[in-house]
């Protein structure tokens, strides 16, 4: 956090169209500040060295692994950002492996505009984040 | 009775109320409207219908308009025939669409919405835009083309520009 008490935000993902309009969108909460946006993997870990985010958004695919892969690496080298991977479909498996490996939050795209400042706010807490559709696609491969 | 009523008016603090102020007889007045009539005092908002066949390209959109207080997304699509139905159903001010889908293309569809005779005016989007395309996209009787690149700083300055019934081609 600043000293102004937001929450410093990275955006990491490869649609560029997508990675600007959260930027707009979340440049309109108060408590929250897009530190910069980036479309990969690597770009994503060296701007988290240099910015030191609180929060990273990620793609559930970042060139070149998915979430789980990439949190697992996020984890392996210490980064203390709180993790909230965003989905175009919601993946049980994916989501179970991305969970195991480190990520705080998983939610679908689609969810965005009802989701996302609780998410990021909630595992910004320290707070596990599974949003309704994702946590409804998961339920339904658990019967 | 009366007096009270105004005075009671006049000594609103609630600031979402709006307040109107001007002269009757040379004397000031200014009265704070209650929030039911201010809002159908409102002006109507845009209503907009998004007709784009990929699907994250939609979240897009749909979240950009969201962030508009005078945009009201009333209807999505996935291709031209079903930009056309939803046209035809629901009279949109403006129609934002992409040129390549399935089905029938965005040129073609636009064509078919002007021929029907709707006052639905659209807006295309499209990844290839320059002056070729452009020249496409008017012939057509389309009212703009946005390079979808440029969605998140034009799109909702084109809509407001095409509903107010000016054209606008980035």
């Amino acid at each position: 956090m600043t000293e102004t008490g937001r929450i410093r935000i990275l955006i990491a993902d490869d649609f560029k169209v997508l990675r600007d309009v959260i930027r707009l969108y979340l440049e309109r909460v108060e408590d929250m500040e897009v530190v910069d946006e980036v479309p990969d993997l690597d770009d994503a870990l060296e701007r988290t060295r240099s910015l030191q985010p609180d929060v990273i958004v990620l793609n559930d695919y970042l060139p070149p692994v998915d979430s789980a892969h990439a949190a697992a690496l996020f984890r392996k080298l210490e980064i203390p950002a709180a993790l909230l991977a965003i989905s175009m479909s919601a993946e049980p498996d994916l989501i179970r492996r991305s969970f195991r490996h480190g990520i705080n939050g998983f939610m679908l795209k689609e969810e965005i505009d009802e989701c996302l400042v609780e998410a990021i706010r909630s595992i910004h807490r320290g707070e596990r984040y599974l949003s309704p559709r994702a946590q409804e696609a998961y339920d339904g491969t658990q019967h | 009775m009366t007096a009270l009523s105004i005075r009671s008016v006049l000594s609103s603090q609630d600031e979402r109320e709006p307040v109107v102020t001007g002269t009757i007889y040379k004397l000031p007045y200014r009265l704070h409207l209650p929030l039911y009539i201010s809002e159908a005092l409102a002006k109507p908002k845009i209503r907009v219908a998004i007709a784009e066949d990929h699907a994250e390209m939609r979240v897009v959109l749909r979240l950009l308009l969201s962030m508009s207080p005078e945009v009201e997304v009333v209807c999505e699509s996935n291709n031209g025939q079903e930009a056309i139905d939803c046209v035809e159903r629901l009279q949109p001010d403006v129609l934002v669409m992409d040129i390549y889908m399935p089905v029938l293309d965005g040129l073609s569809a636009t064509k078919r919405v002007i021929s029907s005779g709707a006052a639905t005016r659209v807006l295309l989007i499209s990844l290839h835009t320059g002056n070729f395309m452009a020249a496409q996209a008017a012939a057509a009787g389309a009212y703009g083309l946005v390079s979808k690149d440029a969605v998140a700083g034009s799109l909702l300055q084109a809509i407001e520009a095409i509903h107010r019934g000016q054209t606008f081609f980035s």
